[in-house]
């Protein structure tokens, strides 16, 4: 049982910071806890990378191989003081981009020339605006080897962390997190989901910032993840349906699941690039396609950067009880879709249209 | 795509081999239309080697009955799996389209 020791190897880690926080100061304590704390208020270091030993935990529960790159990105992104996020790839490429308190940013020269030197370790840099963090994801062995970059809000970096938190609100989350482990014995919390540490640094609400997380699913033997990046080319569509049927068949799906899976990422694909790019605009990162498989369901999101497009509500709704005569041609694949999907959201994420489809691998014939 | 032919008097059998996708569907619309415009307008597709159909190949598909039955011909298509022929449903094409279950039923209702 994977799940159980991991879950156990967490709450051991949360037990030796307990213990760390009987033996030094409240304010040390926090300092393991928090991803970023206020050190001096005109010094040069006004914020520092802080807590590796709090951090490697939340990466190795949100880096590990069961969950999905957007699972990360959504975890990263719930932090306040986030701007900004990127997931690289073992190779430096950037396979996830999310934006926090800002519309849009871009990796700068000085952050590919920390990314390449970084080299598995930490570290971190400032700009007039921002502090960027550079990190591995602490993942098992097996796991995906991932490189995060996070952009935080200088701006109130600067306030004395000690003053605001006081004495008070300490004593209040030390019962919080006494609590929350007894809970964790007596409600046999071990086995349900387990609520992660956040990686958020919230001054303010520091009590909330154990708790959160809620993008984390429980970690299931079964679970498993697909991401694939593809150009807004027809000829993509191929590789696409290669990369699903390998995933399919890893997983062992039942050939009807398959076969809806396979159908839907190739109508939404295949409208995403008729109709969300101009002719000619070819990008070879334009669509992002993850799956997750957890238990009998399966997550399934596309991502692309192209213009505004909602396929669920923008395309033509068929008239599938007209005569053959003067049935339409064409509009069946939004309808399909709709139609084996149990669950479909779009969003439009920034410069991304987001759609999250969810499918169930049992689910009774239509 | 591989498309196998055969006739039966004056019917025309088509099987097409492996997915009927946006890439491969122009391949068996092109033959179809082909032969339909060559005046072989009674035509049935054998879905035997098909394992996989999206909206373009249903497209093609429905394409194909309209031109037949302009022409006064016959469309029907046989031997489908039961989860193409699950697609067809959603589709709405079970209603407005003959499915057979092999190729004797369709030379029998012809």
């Amino acid at each position: 049982m994977k799940t159980f020791r991991s879950r156990l190897v967490l709450l051991g880690g949360a037990v030796a910071i307990f213990a760390v926080l009987l033996t030094t100061s409240f304010q040390t304590w926090h300092a393991r806890m928090e991803l970023i704390q206020a050190t001096e208020v005109q010094g040069e270091e006004i914020g520092r990378l802080l807590g590796q030993g709090a951090q490697a935990t939340i990466l190795a529960e949100t880096g590990g191989p069961q969950f999905s790159v957007h699972d990360l990105l959504d975890n990263l992104l719930s932090g306040e003081r986030v701007q900004a996020a990127w997931i690289m790839d073992g190779s430096g490429k950037v396979i996830a981009v999310g934006h926090g308190t800002v519309d849009s940013a871009e990796l700068t020269e000085l952050d590919r020339a920390k990314i390449a030197e970084v080299d598995g370790g930490t570290l971190s840099y400032f700009t007039d605006t921002a502090l960027t963090i550079v990190t591995p994801t602490t993942a098992p062995a097996d796991g995906p080897h991932w490189t995060v970059l996070l952009r935080v809000d200088r701006s109130d970096l600067d306030a004395s962390l000690w003053s605001e938190i006081g004495i008070g609100l300490g004593v209040l989350f030390v019962a919080a997190f006494i609590a929350f482990l007894v809970m964790s014995r007596v409600a046999g919390w071990l086995s349900a989901p387990l609520a992660a540490v956040s990686a958020d640094a919230t001054v303010s609400a520091p009590i909330a910032a154990p708790v959160t997380a809620p993008a984390l699913q429980p970690a299931a033997p079964s679970a498993a993840t697909l991401v694939v990046t593809a150009a807004n080319r027809m000829d993509e569509l191929g590789r696409l349906a290669a990369e699903i049927e390998r995933f399919a068949e890893d997983n062992e799906l039942p050939p009807r699941a398959a076969m809806h899976l396979d159908m839907s990422v190739e109508e939404i694909v295949s409208n995403v690039i008729k109709y969300g790019f101009e002719a000619g605009d070819i990008r070879e990162d334009a669509i992002e396609l993850s799956l997750s498989l957890t238990g009998d369901r399966l997550s399934i999101r596309i991502a692309d950067t192209g213009g505004a497009f909602d396929p669920l509500a923008d395309a033509p709704v068929p008239d599938i009880d007209a005569a053959v005569e003067d049935r339409p041609i064409g509009g069946l694949g939004v309808h399909i879709v709709k139609t084996v999907m149990v669950e479909l959201r779009y969003t439009r994420d920034g410069d991304r249209n987001v759609l999250d489809m969810v499918l169930e691998l049992s689910a009774p014939a239509a | 795509m591989e498309i196998d032919t055969a006739t039966h008097g004056d019917l025309l059998v088509v099987a097409p081999r492996g997915r009927l996708d946006t890439n491969t569907s122009p391949a068996l619309e092109k033959a179809l239309l082909e032969r339909i415009e060559g005046g072989e307008t009674q035509v049935t597709i054998d879905f035997s080697n098909i394992d996989y159909v999206s909206s373009a190949g249903l497209r093609i598909l429905l394409m194909a009955a309209k031109r037949t039955g302009a022409a006064g011909g016959h469309f029907s298509m046989h031997a489908m799996s039961p989860e193409i022929r699950e697609v067809f449903e959603i589709s709405g094409f079970l209603t407005i389209l003959k499915v057979y279950p092999d190729l004797a039923t369709v030379l029998a209702n012809r």
